[in-house]
């Protein structure tokens, strides 16, 4: 009776795992097609390419994040992965960070020395 | 009398209720994700670091990239790894066929995606987009050679030995022949390829011919946009050289994931795959999964921002 029963639990545990594949599956494609009408729309027929990137960036975290913690089951192995997970998250993160500051938050495109240009007016 | 001799060992404990199998992919893939990481990172930094007004970093369409291409493999990627999960689902309820069959179109999956990578790496190979051999700069040195080199071009174009159409053939002998006279400079070269307001191509302002020497001759890249022609592609090496290195290392990594699934198969035609092998089966997915995790920021990073 009790094997029934676990059986039973086993089975309806396996079915919502299944439906919860589908459902990822799901949000994944239409954060892949949301990212590609996020460049069309804000980025060239809005021109706002600032926006429409971090935008951009933004769904693919969302992405990253459903594959890890759906399909990769990190919900439930959390509890024994985290010792080696968030030391290596920080790093990445940081890393990242840490190569952007000068060029993509300090600088502004418009803003740089261009030396281009005055090779143009230089140059025939 | 006899003493009772007592043994008071330790019961061994595993670290993580966990398999070896699986902690040592946790472990691998946390390097991994360093990895890419450091590549990602440093992609970034040169992309948006490099770039100037006049002379911004290159759009996909400028280095022969398609985005619906890249959209569409990522679709690819994305239902494999469904498929991977739905295989290890099916082994967990003794589903063994249903397991093998997904399996099998997780393999079908990763070879499309290869596939198409080839069909993107050919189309760099042809067109010369590769680290060291794109003409960038034409103010520099490179100017005189990027002449030579499209003399080179035009004279094959000429020839017609790839189905070059009439159209094509009479504007590359027109331009041969003011290169030859020494009517343009290398600037006026490259607008004449490219053609001066192709919506597919840029010509930046560091590249762009004084507005009096500007010609409103059609280019070849707009008469035929896969003519075999070369043109100026500012920040176009280092472009190359990331790209590359990120799609090359990615693809070795779907490669090394495509001989497991393989595996799979023979171990299934051999009979040795079954309900056992649910945990190999989950050992690979992680990989997997993985794999499909940098592509979803190689994507956006190098079709889309």
């Amino acid at each position: 009776m009790a094997d029934l029963h676990t059986h039973a639990a086993d089975s309806h545990e396996q079915k919502s795992h299944y439906l919860e594949y589908w459902r990822v599956f799901i949000i994944l494609c239409v954060c892949t097609a949301s990212s590609f009408v996020l460049n069309w729309g804000v980025g060239r027929a809005l021109d706002m390419h600032l926006l429409s990137a971090g935008l951009i960036m933004l769904v693919a975290v969302v992405k990253a994040y459903f594959v890890i913690v759906i399909f990769m089951h990190l919900k439930q192995d959390w509890g024994m992965v985290y010792p080696i997970m968030i030391p290596v998250v920080i790093m990445s993160v940081m890393t990242i960070i840490i190569l952007s500051i000068d060029t993509v938050f300090a600088i502004p495109l418009e803003q740089r020395p261009d030396v281009s240009m005055t090779d143009l007016k230089l140059d025939k | 009398m006899a003493h009772a001799t007592v043994h008071d060992e330790p019961e061994l404990q595993m670290g993580l209720p966990m398999s070896n199998g699986k902690l040592c992919m946790w472990l691998f893939l946390v390097t991994e994700i360093m990895f890419f990481t450091a590549l990602l990172g440093v992609y970034m930094l040169l992309r948006n670091g490099q770039a100037t007004k006049s002379a911004p970093w290159p759009k996909p369409h400028d280095v022969h990239l398609v985005e619906w291409i890249g959209a569409a493999n990522t679709f690819v990627l994305i239902l494999s790894s469904f498929f991977v999960v739905l295989a290890h689902h099916y082994l967990h309820v003794n589903d063994v066929k249903k397991a093998i069959y997904y399996l099998a179109a997780t393999l079908g999956l990763g070879i499309l995606f290869l596939v198409v990578k080839g069909f993107e790496y050919q189309s760099k190979f042809a067109h010369e987009i590769l680290p060291g051999r794109v003409f960038e700069r034409l103010d520099s040195p490179n100017g005189a050679k990027y002449v030579e080199h499209v003399k080179g071009q035009l004279k094959t174009i000429l020839e017609g030995k790839h189905g070059e159409s009439e159209n094509l053939k009479s504007a590359a002998a027109s331009l041969l022949t003011d290169i030859s006279e020494k009517r343009l400079n290398a600037r006026q070269v490259n607008e004449r390829v490219v053609g001066k307001n192709n919506p597919k191509k840029t010509i930046n302002p560091v590249d762009r011919p004084r507005a009096e020497d500007s010609s409103e001759a059609k280019g070849l890249l707009e008469i035929d946009e896969h003519a075999h022609v070369a043109y100026s592609i500012p920040w176009g090496n280092i472009w190359a050289s990331c790209y590359f290195a990120m799609t090359g290392f990615h693809a070795l990594h779907v490669l090394g994931g495509l001989v497991v699934f393989a595996w799979f198969l023979i171990s299934y035609a051999r009979g040795t795959f079954g309900p056992q092998s649910a945990s190999a089966v989950e050992v690979t997915g992680l990989y997997w999964h993985f794999v499909d995790i940098v592509w979803i920021f190689l994507f956006p990073l190098l079709y889309l921002v």
